[in-house]
């Protein structure tokens, strides 16, 4: 067990790192490179190396440029999704708890219905209706998203308030909000919070999946998804193009993943 | 009422409101995004020369398109649920054809996969399983958190590049032989044997530790005799749960891997009408993408309850 738990630590760790030197890559990048969407056709296919670190793309674009740049975009909607799932999902679901009756039922058929989706398929069909864009996606994101964090919310608050000090917190006269706040928020916060970095990571993979089949931003702003699609049929010439952004894909959600097992472990004990 | 009954219907009320759902947004697309559909139609039947404003008056009327528009929903909902899906506006296909010349291939692809990642899977997870906690175990876990990690249009390149650029095995991409079907079914196959293999592994190793299994060595029988009479039905149970998950899975891959290697089943035709805005079309896949995964749960609940006996018991008490 002791190893086990150690093993688990470096985990955490080593995913931090890499989550760290990928968030610093992203956050100073744009800074030292050029402007990612400036095209220099002098520079078309130029090898890593000078005078761009990662070589050009097929318009002479900097590929570091296009990197930081696409990993904050890449990055920055698969928080705002998670945020949106979470929000909607905690709230939904401490709703269904706290109402129960009607509401309850109303709100989990809802969670029956979104789960009947893929996600993938649920985004193909919003952008299909209401048209591509970042909205669309982020919007399609969300909905396949809040699903779970609406289950264990719920089921968390319904066990929270079968609990003796809720109960006696209601005989002492709090009012709903202030229990709702200081009992049962306190108790399903942490549980979520937990979950949050492995939903960040399907996150991750779902948005630059969405952005390799050409759904999510217009085409001259960078997506690490849009990126390897784009330099698709380069493959033969120069890999590096698309190997790039794919390790770095790989690399982030891996990073999720190692913090997000263990401590999705400890919620399931 | 048993659990498993709860089950079935939910995933019921899942089907129909997958339809209902699909068709609401297929209906509010057509009328709020396009200009006048009778206009459409009159230019479609009449040319655009002859379609004044009497014939688009006659179009509308005879399309029922000057009914109250709650009267055209009902109506549009019931042609949905009686499985007539129009025509495609670009190819002007009806639906349900295209949508079963797609299905014949996603079906192909979708099986090749399931059997290559049995293939990788089942061997996989058993060997971890067997020593449950033992460096394999612990190596294997780690390649399998790698491999989910990994994009499967990545892990499509990967094997583009090595086994079809350089050394040539294989296509590129396409559909014309079975060869062209070896590369997409490995990297669907490989996601899904990541997942499944943790599953086998886990699975197989709390059956083992468990009191009958351990009573059944202890009364004698060998350890073969045990695996077979005890181990086995009872592992499969999360695993033939598990495929429930995987479906999902599967479709969405279905939809990444189709396009990166020019395979036409459905996931490619969903994603060519999401560009073309070609709304029956889309509206006809999801309904069925929607409608197979709902089906493939029933299935799973219908194949727990031969399996486990216990789940039946449970159902005749309650």
């Amino acid at each position: 067990m002791e190893t086990q738990k150690k093993n688990e630590q470096w985990q955490v760790i080593s995913g931090l790192l890499i989550l760290s030197i990928i968030g610093l890559f992203v956050v100073i990048g744009p800074f030292l490179t050029p402007d990612p969407c400036r095209q220099n056709l002098t520079q078309v296919f130029t090898q890593p190396g000078t005078p761009y670190l990662l070589g050009a793309d097929h318009l002479g674009r900097s590929v570091a440029a296009r990197l930081a740049g696409g990993g904050m975009n890449t990055l920055s909607f698969s928080l705002l999704c998670v945020a949106g799932s979470v929000l909607s999902g905690v709230g939904l679901g401490l709703a269904a708890a706290w109402c129960g009756g009607l509401t309850d039922t109303l709100i989990m058929r809802l969670v029956d219905i979104t789960m009947a989706f893929p996600g993938i398929i649920l985004a193909l069909l919003i952008a299909g209706v209401v048209g591509g864009g970042p909205v669309a996606v982020i919007i399609a994101l969300m909905l396949t998203g809040w699903p779970e964090y609406c289950r264990i919310s719920r089921a968390v608050g319904l066990n929270t308030m079968s609990r003796p000090y809720v109960e006696a917190g209601v005989l002492a006269g709090f009012s709903g909000f202030f229990i709702l706040r200081k009992y049962i928020i306190a108790e399903v916060l942490p549980q979520i919070t937990v979950l949050a970095p492995l939903g960040l990571g399907r996150t991750v993979l779902n948005i630059s999946s969405l952005g390799f089949l050409g759904i999510g931003l217009a085409p001259p702003e960078p997506e690490w998804g849009a990126m390897i699609a784009e330099s698709l049929p380069y493959l033969r010439q120069s890999p590096h193009l698309v190997l790039v952004p794919a390790t770095a894909l790989s690399l982030t959600v891996f990073a999720f993943f190692l913090i997000g097992r263990p401590l999705g472990r400890r919620v399931r004990k | 009422m048993g659990q498993v009954v709860r089950s079935i219907c939910t995933h019921l009320f899942q089907g129909i409101s997958v339809a209902l759902i699909v068709a609401t947004l297929g209906f509010l697309a057509v009328n709020l995004t396009r200009g006048d559909t009778a206009l459409d139609i009159a230019i479609a039947r009449y040319s655009e020369d002859l379609a004044d404003e009497r014939v688009v008056e006659l179009v509308r009327r005879e399309e029922g398109l000057d009914q109250p528009l709650f009267v055209q929903y009902c109506q549009w909902v019931g042609r949905i649920l009686t499985l007539d899906l129009g025509r495609s506006l670009v190819s002007r296909e009806p639906v349900t054809a295209l949508l079963i010349h797609h299905f014949h291939y996603t079906f192909l692809l979708a099986t090749a996969a399931i059997a290559v990642s049995l293939l990788i899977a089942l061997p996989w997870g058993v060997l971890c399983g067997i020593y449950p906690g033992g460096t394999f175990d612990h190596i294997s876990s780690m390649i399998c958190s790698a491999l989910v990690s990994v994009p499967q249009f990545v892990i499509g390149l990967l094997l583009i590049l090595a086994l079809a650029i350089r050394l040539h095995w294989f296509p590129v991409a396409g559909f014309f032989s079975p060869a062209h079907l070896v590369l997409p079914a490995i990297t669907l196959g490989i996601g899904l044997a990541a997942v499944s293999s943790r599953v086998i592994a886990t699975s197989l190793a709390e059956v083992r530790g468990s009191l009958f299994y351990r009573f059944g060595a202890m009364k004698g029988l060998s350890p073969f005799r045990v695996f077979t009479a005890h181990g086995i039905r009872n592992a499969s149970i999360p695993v033939v749960t598990y495929i429930s998950v995987q479906a999902a899975h599967l479709l969405d891959g279905v939809v990444v891997v189709e396009t990166l290697f020019a395979w036409p089943g459905l996931g490619k035709l969903l994603l060519d009408s999401v560009l073309a805005r070609d709304i029956p079309v889309i509206q006809g896949a999801c309904l069925l993408i929607g409608i197979l995964y709902v089906a493939v749960n029933i299935t799973v609940d219908l194949i727990c309850l031969v399996l486990d006996p216990r789940r039946r018991n449970r159902l005749a008490t309650s």
